[in-house]
């Protein structure tokens, strides 16, 4: 019998033949915000673990996935145009909508900070938990903030990171906090008596006026004026981090693994983009959002905590220089740079400072190769990336041109000039380069639609690839492609008969660039009402 | 209650193999209905690749003991200590809450034919007052071995400091050989040593890559056998100055200029000069923290007045500086040469890979037999940490051999592991 089942599924999988798009609109909304009543009243608290995620990821996890023969497919929540769905992790924003400079600058904050407000109307009310960079949590006549100094060693990166990266992936379509640089007098923070806090040792200490001082002596000053970045408090209730791979036990929505969710793979480029190496689980979270307290909700999930992008440093300069190029332990760097006596080439190995961005230490467009990027250590989604996932968020990543990218460094509020320059250059080289490497194999077209009887596309890999050499077939024959200053349009005749759903009128459009590895494929019904595109595959 | 994982991804195969296992281990049910997974596309669920199975079959295995019986163990018991709070609590004490200027740290340092020895490392910086650095250094291996040092260092200014150090260190392991290239090797005793040493420094960045040391201390020499050597006290004052056109350390091209001079003053009228140099010349190939270096070393150990130099107090080579290859005391006589070729390459943040040859021995007065057929040859190869400099932590294999005209025969092999610069 078992035999029988066996060579059952064997035959199933060996010969599965190619299946049509069916004629249905895609699916745009994953339906994972059905409210569920957790046991107890609100899902468990995840507790991430410091120690043993970093070392988990370097050492026993490669191991298990190598015995595990689990090689990385495609991902799971893709659909049938080659999109992500919109869900409780991820939302379409820039990859279906036209936004403007404005709006993504303004990410997701939809409201004001009034940073002239009467003395002491900041009330204080916890200390910073732990982290690279001290701060404290207040109450505002507007809502809870958690606020960061920079670190003295690089002024004003920290706080502009935050909230320009936040921006960048808020626009990318994730969930992000509200993450803003703001300049405050002293007057404007009360203190509230007897807090404390736990420190990067998780012992308890006292947050008072001195340690107040101690945070407020490090941060960047303009003026008598503090420079911090304020964060508002995530909607509905923190129940800790979201794991890059697995699922909630408890969460009868979360259902797909999330080392193949396309978000969460995809991430890896926009994470290359920024210099964004401390992407680990520590700096995402969940929260539980019900609408009465005890009642059912559902978890949204959000990445959190810029600070280390754009060149953040280690106390050690020679980790500092390898960050965004390797893991802080790679075993097999290290072996390969022992047995040969040092002599493989390393991108480190010429990285410096650059003396117009000095604040932003070791970022910059070179050494930049954004294959070869890597996190502080091995981000289980990252590692299952297919060039797919990559693709699509190198195409929402395309979307963004200059004037975007100097409205979001705008938001990070820099001082000099020169910083502000600088970073803008360097976004702009990096996004080159990354759509240079991440275009060019998977067909770059997008915003495919149907025009009268005609499929046209834009093609995001213009000014960044070579020129293209549209060629186009239709079900196999050989048809002329229209070329548009923005992309192709090919005229497709129409066919078929019977039902909107015949066979008969199904046509297959491949549409190539001379560039990519592989045609684009449009799946399309030629309907009695018209042409309708139901599948595209890159 | 403890905070339940997320679930862990399995494959069909294992599980498969789960599912039996579960007969034994019952697995937690899960309370909610989970939702089916989507379908995206509109195409239906491919599936796993058939071919996948035969080698999931074969490693299920390995996979299985890796996963709950390596993996899964390790994991809660680190995840345990940390939620405890095990290992932020040991740091604070071990770092007296400070978490940065003070602190304790384990030592150890294993070394072939040597006693091993293990022990704590202290430091405090900004010690009651800013600039003053007090460090504290104690390793033993029972009664045969007793290590400590307390140094305490006051910056002056950011170019100049003044140190109080003050050692002991009792050991039954010391090698004697006798003196001379020649020393054979069959010729080798232990001896058993008692030597305190106090001294006070003052250090001066003079500028142009120029450093000046000096230091002026007392030490008293005592061995538990007479038959090896009279026990002396004996005063001593010493001069160093370095020239170094590299902007930092260990990395850089450049040259490095060492000489130094030190008067010692014995009991029983001895007294002697002890005085010699070094030139480095270093190539960091590319700029990338890959440096080749050859370095000179001379040293020369004069009698000024009656009495001979206790050999305790002669040239040497072996040991922690030059020719590693070889133990600590392995060659000694009044004058001792080296030259070593060495490559120095970084493999990771916090550690670097080097590989030496040098050649050298000692010889008598001023160099006095000095022939190229009397140098012996060590090599060696090894790790060393970059973390904290002052508490390097090192692997080192090394080998040493017979002088040339006796045909290199290998003569010593030496392993370290451990803290060489902490004792």
């Amino acid at each position: 019998m078992r035999s029988s089942v066996l060579a059952l599924l064997l035959v199933a999988g060996c010969s599965a033949p190619p299946v049509r798009f069916p004629l249905r609109e895609p699916l745009w909304i994953d339906p994972d915000t059905a409210p569920w009543r957790p046991a107890g009243g609100v899902p468990e608290e995840y507790v991430s673990p410091f120690v043993w995620d970093g070392v988990d990821a370097m050492a026993f996890r490669p191991v298990a996935r190598l015995l595990a023969v689990d090689p990385a497919g495609e991902s799971i929540n893709v659909n049938a145009l080659d999109e992500v769905p919109d869900s409780s992790w991820f939302t379409n924003r820039l990859s279906r909508h036209a936004l403007g400079p404005e709006e993504v600058a303004r990410g997701a904050c939809d409201d004001t900070l009034d940073v002239e407000a009467a003395d002491g109307a900041w009330v204080i009310d916890e200390g910073k938990a732990n982290g690279a960079n001290p701060g404290f949590r207040v109450k505002t006549p507007t809502g809870v903030y958690l606020m960061k100094a920079d670190e003295k060693e690089q002024p004003e990166r920290a706080t502009g990171a935050t909230a320009i990266a936040t921006r960048i992936y808020h626009a990318a379509g994730y969930w992000t906090g509200c993450d803003r640089v703001v300049h405050v007098r002293r007057g404007l923070l009360g203190l509230k008596p007897g807090l404390t806090y736990k420190d990067n040792s998780g012992v308890s200490q006292p947050f008072g006026e001195k340690e107040l001082a101690a945070v407020l002596d490090g941060a960047s000053r303009r003026g008598d004026r503090y420079r911090l970045v304020a964060s508002r408090w995530l909607e509905g209730k923190p129940i800790g981090p979201f794991r890059y791979e697995g699922t909630r036990s408890d969460d009868p929505n979360d259902v797909v693994a999330h080392e193949d969710r396309r978000e969460l793979r995809g991430q890896r480029v926009l994470a290359a983009w920024l210099g964004h190496f401390d992407s680990r689980e520590q700096n995402s979270m969940n929260t539980w959002l019900a609408e009465k307290k005890d009642g059912p909700g559902h978890i949204r999930h959000w990445i959190i905590d810029f600070n280390d992008c754009f060149g953040s440093e280690w106390s050690w300069q020679d980790v500092s220089k390898r960050l965004n190029h390797a893991y802080y332990f790679d075993g097999g760097q290290v072996a390969a740079d022992l047995l040969s006596l040092g002599a493989v080439p390393r991108p480190w190995d010429g990285n410096h400072r650059r003396s117009d961005g000095y604040i932003f230490g070791f970022y910059g467009s070179e050494p930049f190769v954004p294959d070869a990027w890597k996190p502080g250590y091995q981000n289980p989604a990252f590692l299952r990336a297919s060039e797919r996932d990559e693709a699509w968020m190198a195409r929402i990543i395309a979307r963004l041109g200059p004037d975007h990218v100097r409205a979001l460094v705008d938001v990070g509020d820099f001082t000099s000039p020169q910083h502000r320059d600088f970073l803008v250059k360097v976004l702009l080289d990096r996004q080159r380069k990354i759509l240079a490497r991440w275009l060019r194999d998977v067909s770059p077209l997008a915003d495919l639609a149907v025009h009268d009887d005609s499929l046209c596309g834009v093609d995001l890999g213009r000014g960044v690839l070579g020129p293209a050499r549209w060629t186009a077939t239709v079900n196999g024959a050989s048809v002329p492609v229209v070329a548009r200053e923005n992309g192709p349009c090919v005229p497709i005749a129409r066919a078929g008969s019977g039902p909107d759903d015949d066979p008969s009128r199904y046509v297959v459009v491949a549409l190539g660039n001379g560039i990519a590895r592989a045609p684009l494929r449009a799946h399309l019904y030629a309907t009695r009402g018209g042409l309708r595109l139901v599948g595209i595959e890159r | 209650m403890p905070p339940r994982f997320p679930e862990r991804r399995l494959n069909a195969v294992q599980c498969i193999l789960l599912a039996a296992l579960a007969f034994l281990v019952p697995f937690p049910a899960h309370a909610d209905e989970r939702r089916a997974v989507p379908d995206y596309d509109g195409r239906g669920d491919g599936g796993a690749s058939a071919a996948l199975w035969i080698p999931r079959v074969l490693v299920a295995p390995l996979y299985l003991v890796w996963e709950y019986l390596v993996r899964v163990p390790i994991g809660a018991a680190v995840r345990g200590v940390e939620k405890n709070g095990a290992v932020s609590r040991a740091l604070h004490v071990a770092t007296f809450g400070s978490a940065k200027s003070a602190g304790i740290a384990p030592t150890f340092l294993f070394d072939t034919d040597m006693l091993p020895a293990v022990g704590a490392y202290f430091w405090w910086d900004d010690a009651l007052v800013d600039g003053n650095h007090v460090r504290i250094r104690a390793a033993t291996w029972g009664a045969p071995l007793v290590l400590a040092s307390l140094s305490d260092r006051y910056d002056l200014d950011e170019r100049s400091s003044v140190s109080l150090v003050a050692s002991f260190a009792r050991r039954r392991d010391n090698v004697f050989y006798g003196l001379g290239p020649d020393a054979p090797d069959g010729a080798r005793r232990r001896y058993r040593s008692r030597i305190a040493d106090a001294s006070a420094g003052f250090e001066r960045e003079l500028g142009l890559g120029i450093h000046l040391a000096t230091r002026v201390g007392v030490r008293d020499v005592a061995f538990d056998e007479r038959v090896v050597a009279s026990d002396y006290t004996l005063g001593y004052q010493r001069v160093a100055l370095a020239f170094d056109t590299r902007a930092s350390g260990l990395r850089g091209s450049g040259l490095r200029l060492e000489t130094t001079g030190e008067g010692s003053f014995a009991s029983e009228r001895r007294s002697w000069v002890t005085y010699g140099g070094s030139a480095h010349a270093f190539w960091d190939i590319g700029g990338s923290a890959r440096v080749l270096s050859l370095a000179g070393t001379l040293t020369f150990v004069d009698p000024i007045a009656d009495g001979a130099v206790p050999f305790t107090e002669l040239a040497t080579l072996g040991g922690y500086e030059r020719m590693r290859g070889f133990l600590p005391g392995r060659m000694v006589d009044r004058s001792a040469a080296s030259l070593t070729l060495a490559y120095r390459w970084p493999v990771w943040s916090f550690l670097d890979a080097g590989i030496e040859a040098a050649a050298g021995n000692v010889f008598g007065p001023r160099l006095r037999g000095l022939d190229a057929g009397k140098l012996r040859f060590s090599g060696a190869v090894g790790l060393r940490t970059l973390a904290i400099p002052e508490a390097e932590l090192e692997l080192l294999v090394g080998f040493g051999t017979a002088t040339f005209a006796d045909g290199m025969g290998l003569e010593s092999v030496r392993c370290i592991l451990g803290a060489t610069h902490a004792f």
